[in-house]
């Protein structure tokens, strides 16, 4: 289980970052969505240990995280950076180096997100959707059980990112996957939303729930977009007229009949 | 040996409005070269320390002493090692002489660095014809060093997680980080280069500048200081001594008015 008791955190003597988070994870995927800049990822950084929280307490599975060596065989973090992650130098070499220290074996998640093709290719060579799939796929094959993504769907096109989703959702029967995204194209897939603004949680639960919350705060043109992607024609076409409570009605029809 | 997350934090700068940043870029680079001349140049522990305390207090003023203990902090057991070779290999003032420059001459260019606006500095070389071809890499050359240091923390954090990288006083896998960092800086320049070509940097023989830096006082009284102190440090007069000098002659003033 992940838990944070009232995270405080500021850089330096600036403005607070955090304010007082609380929050208790169990198995699954539960993502992060907020404004640029409300904390997203150095909320990722602090249950890492690579930041010291000002005030509060972080626990992976009843150890307490005071820097990142006692988060080591406990999480992965996988940057907004993907290239920062692998090691390489081919695709196969970083994969086999990971298999090395956790064991295990690689085909089913290879299989999963289909990269076959990718296996022999140099990681430089990939794009930044390749890198971004190849970097989640070693996340997965690392023998711990959080696993933490920053901005995981940048660059990935809908056959990437449904695959990811998926290998994601497999691997969360004992696993917490923990995402920071800003991308309403994923969460709807997800088992626990929270929304970060202003270093506070607004809100946190169902996605349909949160993204309410999310269209009232004024995110209108991203819940469009979602809408978009979950190919609902007859809800795009009239969200100009719909009013946040329809748009409530409208999502958690489509999540109960799905 | 270097603990990344301090030396990324010791770039993390924001545009501050001190005398010391406002200073014009020119002087402060002919006085930040006066001074490492200084502290190369001069044997004495006495001169060396004034400069250290001089460039401190420039730090205060500049309001990034912050930033300069982060960098110390990061390097602490670098500076470590290099204390302990020298008191082996040499005699303790001798080391102390020596570390005391390192510690100065170190403070003295990352405060230049810290406090510069790059743009301003590349105009003044500009006006004395030191060619682009130089100052172009050069700018960017400085530029990189935050987001490079910033790369190689996130990267080192990845790493470590991956247990690709031990962190102690000599890390393990140390190989795979700096493969990465480099791998990454060559990306970053592939793409500022690609950028600054699509926007013709470099075709026009002048830039355009949108602002001029000013010639304040305390460039000029900073120059002056710097200056003092080589004029010392090449004639070899050894301040302690005149200090000392100094408060003896006070004394006899006290006591000639003291007395009659």
């Amino acid at each position: 289980m992940l838990l944070l008791k009232d995270i405080w955190f500021r850089y330096g003597t600036g403005d607070w970052v955090l304010k007082g988070i609380s929050l208790s994870l169990g198995y699954g995927v539960h993502c992060i969505i907020g404004p640029n800049g409300s904390g997203k990822t150095t909320l990722i950084r602090i249950i890492a240990g690579a930041l010291k929280p000002s005030r509060g307490i972080v626990e992976i599975f009843g150890k307490k995280i005071r820097s990142i060596k006692d988060s080591v065989g406990l999480c992965i973090y996988v940057p907004s950076n993907p290239h920062m992650f692998l090691v390489g130098p081919r695709v196969r070499d970083d994969f086999d180096k990971i298999l090395r220290i956790s064991g295990g074996e690689s085909q089913s998640i290879i299989d999963g997100c289909g990269l076959h093709e990718l296996l022999d290719k140099r990681i430089i060579e990939l794009s930044e959707g390749q890198k971004r799939v190849v970097a989640i796929a070693s996340a997965l094959l690392m023998n711990t059980r959080l696993i933490l993504l920053d901005e995981p769907s940048v660059g990935l096109d809908k056959s990437f990112r449904t695959k990811m989703m998926n290998m994601l959702r497999i691997a969360s029967k004992d696993k917490i996957i923990f995402i920071a995204t800003n991308d309403l194209r994923i969460v709807y897939d997800v088992d626990t939303l929270i929304l970060l603004r202003n270093g506070k949680i607004e809100a946190a639960g169902a996605p349909a729930e949160v993204l309410y919350d999310y269209g009232r705060l004024g995110f209108r043109t991203q819940i469009i977009d979602f809408l978009r992607e979950i190919n609902n024609n007859s809800l795009y076409r009239f969200h100009k007229i719909i009013s946040p409570y329809d748009l409530y009605r409208a999502l958690r029809g489509y999540f109960c009949s799905t | 040996m270097l603990d990344l997350k301090s030396f990324a934090n010791a770039f993390m700068t924001e545009r501050k409005d001190t005398p010391l940043h406002r200073s014009h870029p020119l002087l402060k680079l002919i006085g930040t070269v006066l001074l490492f001349f200084v502290i190369a140049l001069s044997n004495d522990l006495g001169l060396i320390i004034t400069a250290l305390i001089y460039i401190t207090l420039e730090c205060f003023v500049g309001r990034i002493i912050r930033n300069i203990t982060s960098f110390i902090y990061s390097m602490r057991w670098f500076i470590f090692t290099i204390s302990l070779l020298l008191f082996i290999l040499y005699e303790p003032l001798r080391a102390i002489i020596i570390l005391a420059k390192i510690f100065a001459g170190t403070i003295t260019i990352f405060a230049f660095i810290l406090s510069t606006n790059y743009t301003d500095l590349m105009y003044s070389l500009e006006k004395i014809r030191v060619p682009q071809g130089i100052l172009l890499p050069t700018q960017l050359a400085l530029r990189t060093i935050p987001l490079l240091s910033k790369d190689a923390l996130e990267a080192s954090e990845a790493l470590v997680l991956r247990k690709e990288l031990r962190p102690s006083i000599f890390p393990r896998g140390i190989t795979s980080l700096l493969a990465l960092v480099v791998s990454m800086a060559i990306l970053r320049a592939e793409c500022l280069g690609e950028a600054l070509a699509a926007k013709y940097y470099g075709v026009a023989k002048k830039r355009t500048y949108l602002r001029r830096p000013k010639v304040t006082a305390y460039s000029i009284i900073q120059l002056a200081i710097k200056l003092i102190l080589l004029i010392i440090a090449i004639v070899g007069i050894e301040v302690v001594d005149y200090i000392y000098l100094i408060i003896d002659k006070i004394k006899d003033m006290q006591l000639f008015f003291k007395f009659g």
